[in-house]
């Protein structure tokens, strides 16, 4: 996939695996390397950006039989950004398959601008 | 690479951060070794697929930087975080570290402006108060003759040379505070373009 691609949807692949369920690193960085190619590394830095902007907050939990690990789980806040960037993110895709498609049928069907008709 | 070579990059990347948040990110990497261990991999598959831990290190610390600087207003954070940016090759140079110069040429010479006040009333002050210490070839030409006048006019510009010196500060830390916000911008959407090299 190209890198431009990704790079915008990142943060949102990992709000909305948080908003459905608690993940540790791991388990993040594993769910999230299925979906896309990346540098597992890179997941990280991207956690404490989130955590520190007020979207995550963690807590350790004893597993059993492992040592304790920490685990994410979203803010309020978080729950907002999620919202907003997964909406974002359908209207982008909404528009660009539109444009994609036949322009004529699009500009007849849907206009994008709806003063010019 | 194995594990306590992957972590020993990092941490050398890590240097100039606070010693818990290294400890914070030291932790946050054994852990995923230690699990991805348990899932059945090796250690240097992990390591492979973490990426490269000196690339890790300069966004871990550019991001505390600029934190730092736009907390703090410190001039020596924003370097540091300019530095690192373009270590990672995201900044051009000059892009990071042409305003940051000229700024600081600036508010340079607002502080030898108000530095030179305070020198030449020390030295007016001095010549007010020991007349007899005057070397030979200096002239002395300040508009009273009354001792009591040229003392409280030394004081003055000895007083409005410090004011200058402290107020440069101010437009200082403002600046500093302005380029991290806009390091922080530009960052918040180029390191999530760094989930995908290598």
């Amino acid at each position: 996939m190209n890198v431009q691609f990704k790079k915008g949807v990142l943060d949102l692949c990992v709000l909305s695996l948080l908003s459905r369920r608690a993940c540790y690193g791991y388990e993040i960085v594993h769910e999230i390397s299925e979906t896309m190619e990346i540098s597992e590394g890179t997941i990280y830095p991207l956690l404490r950006r989130l955590k520190k902007d007020g979207h995550l907050e963690t807590e350790i939990r004893e597993s059993t039989g492992g040592p304790a690990r920490k685990y994410y789980h979203l803010t309020e806040s978080g729950r907002d950004l999620e919202q907003s960037l997964r909406e974002e993110w359908s209207s982008l895709v909404r528009r660009v398959s539109l444009f994609l498609g036949d322009a004529d049928e699009t500009c007849e069907h849907e206009p994008l601008n709806k003063n010019e008709r | 690479m194995d594990k306590s070579e992957f972590l020993e990059r990092l941490n050398s990347g890590l240097k100039d951060l606070p010693e818990n948040e290294k400890q914070e990110i030291t932790a946050d990497y054994e852990e995923h070794f230690a699990a991805g261990a348990e899932a059945g991999r090796k250690e240097a598959e992990i390591s492979a697929a973490l990426g490269d831990p000196d690339k890790i290190g300069k966004q871990l610390l550019s991001a505390s930087l600029i934190e730092t600087a736009e907390k703090t207003g410190s001039l020596s954070a924003l370097c540091r975080a300019a530095l690192a940016i373009i270590g990672l090759g995201l900044f051009n140079f000059l892009i990071a570290l042409a305003p940051i110069i000229i700024a600081a040429s600036l508010i340079l010479v607002i502080l030898v402006c108000g530095l030179s006040f305070v020198f030449g009333g020390v030295v007016a002050l001095v010549v007010s108060l020991v007349p007899s210490i005057t070397p030979a070839d200096m002239i002395v030409v300040m508009p009273s003759d009354s001792p009591l006048a040229r003392i409280a006019l030394s004081i003055g510009f000895i007083a409005s040379g410090l004011l200058i010196s402290i107020g440069s500060i101010y437009p200082a830390r403002l600046f500093v505070r302005a380029m991290a916000r806009y390091f922080r911008m530009n960052l918040s959407v180029v390191r999530r373009a760094y989930g995908n090299e290598n």
